[in-house]
């Protein structure tokens, strides 16, 4: 029971920290405005479900990264704003969108997706970014986050390469905040508060841990987040008092980081 | 043929005139030394050269090498995706061969495969010269490329520099002040840069 409702939650979470994975620790971007992404994706999709098929609303309500990447990567090149800064503005700016494309702070979904198919989406987004990373627009996207003025330099496509891994790394929060709200069968204006604190989190925690290739970061990525969904539950059946929950996640995550060192 | 041209090149940054009224005419092939104090405005000289400027005719493309050895590779890849950024391509098999004769060249005789921050110093340097050189740029700028490096390779990487910039016909301006340098290696055609004039 707990290790099934774990896996389900790694499948809805893996996403948004898999997008992390990309913008965070390869481009070596501190992208907050996928917190933002992870509620525009489920805004836009359940505007769009009265005029179209669901899937093709799931398309549009992805494609929600595209604005909120493309609108924070445009910021950082026009206005010459760090990452963090630009990220923090637009996390403020997007609340006020979010609830402006929403209507009202709580909207109920009817929609329901097996779980099956959040496996072979997730599964997909792996063997996607997999391929990415192993071709020449991931290498240069490495090279990017390892030096970005070298690789100006050479390319002359910085903004280019920052804009890609952006939109891909909202795209990527959006299909998570979707996968939530069918999940959950619901969308709420706060359910996105504090996720791109979780979701650093858990690729440096992965990254302490594996260091080495791209498959075993992901790998890493899935390991963590499971392990921080099996650890709530298990607390939860111990009946630990939830005041007490992250304080002892926290005792989980440190127990492993230093099993690995 | 001249790979550079500069004529009455005047340069000014926030209202100090770093550069005064510069002309100099450097042949195809030719190696350049650039000798001045800190402050004399020899590196942005270097720099101007690099990104263009309207004052400045330039045959060909050119490339650069920095002071600082962390900025002229991507440090946290391996020596083998530096090779294929550098070069433009992807194909393993197409530079492999090249990649191990050029890695024969270090004493610790590194794997393709290694990561560049592994690397001492002198061998991160030594193999950025070799990246610059893949290029098959006409000109190559070396900005006191050798400074933090100790007398040993110093002299190992100039000899490289003359050697292999010759196989290519690369036109060479190094910029220094490193008065060893000046003593030990001749071939080099020398200017000076002192308060932003040129004299030969």
């Amino acid at each position: 029971m707990i290790l099934s409702a774990s896996l389900e939650q790694t499948l809805l979470f893996l996403p948004f920290s898999l997008g992390l994975l990309l913008s965070y620790r390869i481009a070596r971007l501190t992208d907050l405005t996928v917190e933002s992404s992870f509620l525009m994706g489920p805004a836009i999709f359940v505007n769009l479900l009265a005029y179209m098929p669901t899937w093709l609303a799931l398309v549009f309500g992805a494609m929600g990264g595209l604005i909120t990447g493309g609108f924070v990567s445009l910021i950082q090149n026009h206005d010459r704003m760090t990452s963090l800064m630009a990220g923090i503005i637009s996390v403020f700016m997007f609340f006020s969108i979010n609830l402006l494309i929403m209507g009202r702070p709580h909207i109920p979904v009817t929609v329901y997706m097996p779980v099956w198919i959040n496996g072979v989406i997730v599964s997909m987004i792996v063997i996607f970014l997999y391929t990415l990373l192993r071709s020449q627009v991931g290498l240069k996207l490495k090279a990017f986050g390892d030096n970005s003025n070298l690789f100006q330099e050479l390319f002359h496509k910085k903004e280019a390469y920052r804009t890609l891994a952006l939109c891909i790394s909202n795209i990527l929060a959006c299909v998570s905040g979707l996968l939530t709200t069918l999940h959950q069968g619901y969308i709420d204006l706060y359910m996105n508060q504090g996720l791109s604190l979780l979701g650093i989190g858990t690729v440096l925690v992965a990254g302490a841990l594996i260091t080495e290739s791209i498959v075993k970061q992901v790998l890493a990525c899935a390991f963590v987040v499971f392990s921080y969904f099996f650890s709530s539950h298990m607390f939860l059946m111990l009946d630990v008092s939830t005041i007490y929950l992250r304080l002892l996640i926290g005792v989980v995550l440190i127990a492993m980081l230093r099993s690995k060192s | 043929m001249n790979s550079i041209s500069i004529h009455n090149l005047t340069h000014t940054i926030e209202d100090r005139t770093i550069l005064k009224n510069i002309s100099l005419s450097i042949p195809k092939g030719q190696c350049v030394m650039i000798t001045g104090h800190n402050g004399s405005g020899k590196s942005t000289l270097l720099k101007l050269i690099q990104e263009g400027h309207p004052d400045i005719d330039k045959a060909g493309k050119s490339v650069i090498l920095h002071q600082n050895i962390n900025d002229n590779l991507f440090c946290g890849l391996t020596i083998l995706e530096n090779f294929q950024l550098f070069c433009g391509k992807r194909s393993v098999n197409k530079i492999y061969s090249t990649i191990q004769q050029y890695l024969s060249r270090f004493k610790s005789k590194p794997s393709p495969y290694t990561t560049v921050s592994r690397l001492s110093g002198g061998e991160r340097q030594r193999l950025a010269l070799y990246m610059r050189l893949m290029m098959k740029s006409d000109i190559l700028l070396l900005d006191e490329f050798t400074s933090a490096l100790d007398p040993e390779t110093t002299l190992l990487l100039m000899d490289e520099v003359i050697d292999l910039t010759k196989e290519q016909n690369m036109t060479v301006i190094l910029v220094t002040h490193d008065l060893s340098l000046i003593k030990s290696r001749s071939g080099f055609m020398r200017v000076e840069i002192e308060n932003g004039k040129l004299f030969h």
